[in-house]
């Protein structure tokens, strides 16, 4: 062998190597610059939203005009929305985003409530204005602080990639970093603002406990595993064993795994509540191979099973199948009236009829017995309020949830316009179109009309 | 002398091994995990039925339901994408079957899904639910995929969060599959269903908005949340 071939083969993989390394090092950088620029345009767009959002509070407070309040609002709630969309990419722990979010989340909910009710021809009234204000004074320390921190930033020239490669693993720690040092500083120091209770999905009204389903005698975990053990049929359940039940203040429960005859690896969870001792949920699943029964028939055997538990008057709404498993949704009805926020889904298979899912949590906290005030507006009343264009097929009086879990008596009207279908709801006493569902047939599943 | 000369090929094959294999491994990584289906000019088999069904109905096509499709089925899929404003490629892609109302992997009835890989999602949702679900939750009960899934359901409607479940699942340092790519391997059935049955409202943890593993989690942050319920290898908190 000659003496020079084996250095010469090591400078050869040496070089392409090397090459080869450059290259990567190069990609690499390249990779960085443009999460760094995107990291950068975020919070470029989110400084310059929060700016916008903090002038348009400010002009709110001084404009008399209620066209211009419309106007204003509208566009707070747009640039709130896009300063929390920012927030959410910047690539910063988000305990230290949790109160900043939440803080644009209530602002944009709020002042979109606000809108609807002045385009709704009604006017800010002075606790509103209050709560105006407040929110006002926040933005304008989240407005200053980040205009800090860009100042900072641009001198000590941290850019976001310097985060990224010092960043720690573990998703629940805070580095310390520039900007997490001042997130946390702005959430120390700077976002407090009364309470805001208001009819939007992030206003603080929380799960209530409305009905007494859920009161009454505490039961043990002996008698809790008895009870679901029943509502599984005891020819029908192998095994049963404790499992972790939960708790989150207005509903614990105790939990137990229940091993069925035709599902010897998949066991049903099962959840009881501690009070009242009422099967909260059941989650199974199961792989249907033959689908067996049509989905009416499946319906009709939800139904069936739901009367034997002691549900009474539920009616079926909805339904959704994928792959051999329907979904259905029941909710309570009572003197022709529907009541949609005491909702149970029951999850069955096509092809033995059994059932592998039950959720009742919103029935059980929210079913009582509900006096319904005479409305003010007549069926006939309402139906001259809907567009004239929707052919009306069906109606009925309807209580529906509102975003913020309060209820809302309504008219019901499923119809159809040309060929898409759509359910209207009139408010029954101040005649508001307070919903508009579109029908969407995807192929898997039908509301009942 | 024989001695060195053996060293020195012995050294030549090992940095050959190494530096090749760093080159291999990188341009693996970069193969790409689950590609959705789509129907073109060729393709034959029910879902084309489908697909000419649906045009039929509409009156985009008129010849035989045959399960081919040539060139009438072309042409009526160009026209139903001009109308609806799709991009006029004559492929039915996710986007045109999502305007069509039907779904390109079609329902375990009609294909048993013994690959294992097979994903049916009748929408984005579902399927970006699943893969999260499937990346952070494998090896976990059931329930605990449903428990993963209502979480991050929980935190787009929770104002701390950003407020899509795409958001949600790639906000930057919030979940670990994410982090490390995970989240890119095709989720299996038992992932859908729990996607399902979280979109269908099920939620074991009761509106929780965290969960970590105790054996591994550092952070005194976490530890100090009120805990609702633990499941698998998971305790669920907000």
């Amino acid at each position: 062998m000659k003496h020079w071939i084996v250095p010469a083969v090591l400078a050869i993989a040496l070089i392409f190597t090397g090459v080869w390394g450059y290259q990567q090092y190069q990609l690499n950088q390249e990779y960085m610059r443009h999460m760094e620029n995107i990291y950068q345009k975020s919070f470029y767009e989110l400084v310059g939203n929060v700016g916008s959002v903090e002038s348009g509070l400010a002009k709110l407070m001084v404009s008399g005009d209620r066209s211009q309040h419309a106007i204003l609002l509208s566009e707070i709630s747009r640039q709130a929305q896009a300063a929390q969309m920012d927030l959410g990419q910047l690539p910063v722990s988000h305990i230290v985003l949790d109160k900043t979010s939440k803080f644009l989340n209530q602002l944009a909910d709020y002042a979109y409530f606000l809108n609807k009710k002045v385009a709704g021809g009604k006017i800010i009234n002075n606790k509103e204005m209050e709560n105006l204000m407040h929110l006002h004074e926040n933005a304008v320390r989240l407005n200053e602080e980040l205009t800090k921190l860009t100042a900072e930033t641009l001198k000590e020239n941290t850019g976001w990639g310097e985060l990224m490669r010092s960043a720690k693993t573990s998703f629940y720690e805070v580095s310390d970093d520039i900007y997490s040092k001042q997130f946390v500083n702005i959430q120390k120091t700077g976002i407090e603002y009364p309470t805001l209770i208001y009819d939007g999905p992030f206003s603080e009204a929380l799960d209530q406990k409305l009905g007494s389903l859920l009161e009454g005698s505490t039961v043990t975990e002996q008698q809790a595993m008895d009870i679901a053990l029943n509502f599984i049929g005891p020819d029908r359940a192998v095994r049963i064993e404790k499992s972790s039940g939960s708790s989150n203040g207005i509903l614990d429960t105790w939990g137990f795994q229940v091993w069925v005859k035709e599902e010897p690896e998949n066991p049903l969870f099962i959840s009881v509540s501690k009070q009242g001792g009422k099967v909260v949920n059941v989650i199974g699943q199961r792989k249907v191979e033959k689908e067996v029964l049509t989905i009416e028939q499946a319906m009709e055997r939800a139904a069936e099973f739901l009367e034997e538990k002691g549900y009474k008057g539920m009616e079926g709404t909805y339904q959704q199948t994928f792959d051999g498993i329907s979904t259905i949704n029941f909710a309570y009805a009572q003197d022709d009236i529907i009541f949609y926020p005491d909702l149970i889904k029951v999850k069955i298979a096509l092809d033995n009829g059994r059932i592998y899912g039950l959720e009742a949590r919103n029935y059980l906290l929210s079913h009582r017995e509900r006096k319904i005030k005479e409305p003010s507006l007549t069926m006939e009343e309402a139906e001259k309020l809907v567009n004239p264009n929707l052919e009306i097929l069906s109606s009925r009086m309807a209580v529906i949830p509102t975003e913020g879990k309060r209820e809302r008596l309504c008219y019901e009207f499923k119809g159809t316009l040309g060929e898409k279908r759509f359910i209207v709801y009139i408010d029954a006493n101040t005649g508001e179109e307070a919903d508009i569902l579109q029908i969407i047939d995807t192929g898997n599943g039908s509301l009942t009309i | 002398m024989e001695y060195k000369q053996k060293m020195a090929v012995i050294a030549v094959l090992v940095t050959l091994i190494i530096s090749g294999s760093m080159v291999f491994n990188y341009y693996t990584n970069r193969s790409s995990v689950a590609e959705a289906a789509v129907l073109y000019w060729g393709s034959t088999g029910s879902k084309v039925s489908e697909v000419q069904r649906k045009l039929k109905q509409w009156g985009y096509y008129d010849g035989p339901v045959d399960g081919v499709f040539g060139p009438s089925t072309y042409d009526a899929v160009i026209r139903f994408q001009r109308k609806h404003g799709l991009k006029q490629d004559g492929v039915v892609g996710p986007q045109t079957a999502n305007a069509m109302g039907i779904q390109l992997s079609g329902t375990s009835a009609q294909k048993p899904s013994s690959s294992g890989q097979s994903v049916q999602a009748n929408s984005n949702d579902v399927y970006l639910l699943a893969a999260a679900i499937h990346g952070e939750a494998r090896g976990e009960p059931y329930i605990g995929k449903v428990a993963v899934g209502a979480v991050i359901l929980n935190r787009v409607k929770h104002p701390n969060f950003p407020n899509t479940i795409a958001g949600v699942i790639y906000q930057p340092n919030a979940f670990t599959a994410v982090a490390d790519g995970q989240i890119n391997l095709a989720p299996d059935e038992e992932s859908i269903r729990a996607a399902r049955d979280a979109l269908n409202g099920w939620d074991p943890t009761y509106g929780a908005i965290y969960y970590y593993n105790p054996a591994k989690a550092t952070s005194k942050w976490i530890w100090s949340r009120p805990v609702h319920i633990v499941i698998g290898n998971h305790r669920f908190a907000t």
